[in-house]
């Protein structure tokens, strides 16, 4: 049965219990299957594995849970890593999709969170990949400017300090910059630096999302710093050397 | 893959990561100086400056429709249906 319908069905059982029972409580609770007897009053909030085992059972409410729960910090690495709002809303719908799909197969010994990015990352993937056209960038600047093109040229960030912008929060000019400089990363140093960074996922939990050993996580993190400094540098070198 | 950091760097980055996080951090082999660790926040603070929209307001009850219509596609034996063309990775919309 599809998730609306499982929703509406739902909330039909309990206007229907409600008219039949109008005082009994008691008899309503007992009556809910959808705990499997394990919550007839849910106290505290439940794990997302605990809410996906719901799921599974057949308590529909509980995937709403799950979406509302990870709609903003789900969509916020999907727009951060694709760049386009339409995109993100799009591969949003198809990681739910999955997640509905593949109820069946989690196992609630895992953790939910990083299997959700996992699907959500691997989506993406895929849809970058199939839309290899690049669109031209407003910034002009090369990736290793200060080396060769293999990206072997070191960056010093101390160094590179003095074209740091004395309050990067506070102008909306220099956050639009980051995000633009962010999309111009290569893909696989993007995502592992979102997800370090803005998600803090712990190295062994992305070694797993992108299915790499914990070593390639850790040096496209510090390639991915270190390619975010050069390509500032290359659009902000300072009038004068401090 | 080469690295573009020297060693220095590369630590200061676990360190703030870890610090930052719970990054499954392993000390690393080299001590980075304060000056050196206080650039390096000052490189993460300027790349956690890039903002994110928020999702649309309609986006879970848009994706539990669209997720009926798909289970329905699958039970009636029609193919998915694919994404719309709209979606194009890069751009900023």
């Amino acid at each position: 049965m599809s998730v609306a319908a499982n929703r509406k069905n739902s909330t039909h059982r309990r206007v229907a219990d409600k008219k039949l029972n109008p005082d009994d409580g008691a008899t309503r609770r007992k009556r809910q299957p959808h705990y499997g007897g394990q919550y007839v009053v849910p106290r505290a909030p439940r794990s997302d594995e605990d809410l996906l085992v719901a799921y599974q059972q057949g308590e529909s409410s509980a995937f709403g849970q799950l979406m509302e729960r990870y709609q903003k910090e789900l969509f916020h690495f999907l727009i951060r890593f694709l760049g386009n709002r339409a995109a993100a809303e799009d591969i949003f719908q198809e990681t739910f999709l999955q997640v509905h799909q593949s109820a069946a197969l989690f196992d609630p010994q895992r953790r939910f969170r990083p299997w959700l990015f996992t699907i959500a990352a691997n989506k993406a993937r895929d849809l970058m990949r199939s839309n290899a056209r690049r669109p031209a960038s407003a910034l002009h600047a090369p990736i290793n400017g200060a080396g060769g093109e293999d990206g072997s040229a070191f960056i010093d960030l101390m160094e590179a300090a003095t074209c740091l912008p004395e309050e990067p929060l506070m102008r909306r000019e220099t956050r639009q910059q980051v995000q633009e400089l962010v999309r111009r990363m290569p893909d696989h140093l993007r995502e592992v630096i979102i997800l370090s960074y803005f998600h803090q996922f712990p190295y062994k939990e992305i070694a797993d999302i992108l299915q790499v050993p914990l070593g390639t996580v850790k040096s496209r993190l510090h390639a991915a710093v270190g390619q975010f400094a050069q390509l500032w540098k290359n659009v902000n070198r300072p009038s004068s050397a401090a | 893959m080469s690295d573009m950091l020297n060693a220095a760097d590369r630590a200061a980055i676990e360190i703030l990561l870890s610090q930052n996080g719970k990054s499954g951090y392993i000390a690393p082999a080299a001590s980075p100086s304060k000056k050196r660790l206080a650039a390096a926040q000052q490189w993460l603070d300027l790349l956690g400056s890039c903002p994110a929209e928020d999702p649309p307001a309609d986006l879970a009850a848009r994706t539990l429709r669209y997720i009926a219509r798909a289970t329905l596609d699958s039970a009636t034996g029609e193919a998915p249906r694919p994404l719309p063309p709209r979606a194009q990775p890069g751009t900023l919309s």
